[in-house]
């Protein structure tokens, strides 16, 4: 798990199935499938050309990390709403279900991207842009919740 | 930038398929109304760089933070206190 003095991430692959390593910062060496990246097609928000992560588990339950496999440097922690004891309603458009390549009736995992402000170590977990993904087809999307009281449609 | 003036129920296209139209100017407020199709994202600028903003700040996070925080919260009473929404 020592991180090697090469550079960080690894050249794009095409085999699904081909074992790949994957030389990051936080977590050393990961070796994974290409086929278990999930592909964010928008990226992340302010992180529009990194596309392709892995979720890996923190040691705590409910919580993990979204780990770039372009930028081994890069990867954010984020945890289930259950985890935090938030509940929040599922509100996807059809256009978000179709980035998602959701099913009719299929629900995707939700997750909070969370950072943690220093020195008070509050957990704060982004509501506003919540993370969704279908595990089934390795798809996800950052919304952008962004409609309130002031906002509305006149057809 | 490129400076435009409109008056109410008038508009401007972006491209071939969206549109801003000024539906009501009141007080200093100003209301569009938007038409783009479904696959055009609008969001108001300052949610959206409070994502951004916050999506900067996690990828600073290190394992070590999270652990810390994580371990704060267990040692806390009343745990959920030390989690703040954006």
């Amino acid at each position: 798990m020592t991180l090697a003095p090469a550079p960080m991430g690894h050249s794009k692959l095409t085999n699904p199935t081909e074992e790949i390593v994957l030389k990051t910062s936080r977590f050393g060496e990961l070796i994974y499938r290409t086929e278990a990246s999930i592909v964010f097609d928008e990226g992340l928000v302010g992180f529009p050309s990194v596309r392709s992560f892995l979720l890996v588990p923190h040691t705590t339950h409910g919580f993990f990390w979204l780990q770039s496999t372009e930028d081994g440097a890069l990867a954010f922690p984020v945890v289930t709403p259950g985890a935090l004891g938030v509940e929040i309603p599922l509100s996807l458009s059809e256009t978000d279900r179709q980035k998602l390549a959701l099913e009719p009736n299929e629900t995707p995992q939700r997750l909070f991207i969370v950072s943690v402000s220093l020195p008070t170590l509050d957990i704060r977990p982004n509501i506003q842009g919540p993370v969704f993904i279908n595990v089934r087809r390795q798809r996800g999307i950052q919304q952008v919740l962004s409609l309130d009281e002031s906002a509305g449609r006149k057809d | 930038m490129l400076l435009l003036s409109r008056r109410v129920e008038e508009s401007i296209l972006v491209g071939d398929d969206v549109e801003i139209k000024i539906l009501a100017v009141e007080r200093g407020r100003v209301t569009l109304g938007i038409q783009a199709p479904a696959r055009v994202a609008v969001h108001r600028r300052e949610v959206y760089d409070a994502i951004r903003t916050h999506n900067l700040a996690s990828a600073g996070t290190s394992r070590n933070d999270l652990n810390d925080a994580l371990l704060l919260r267990q040692k806390t009473v009343g745990a959920p206190a030390k989690i703040k929404q954006l």
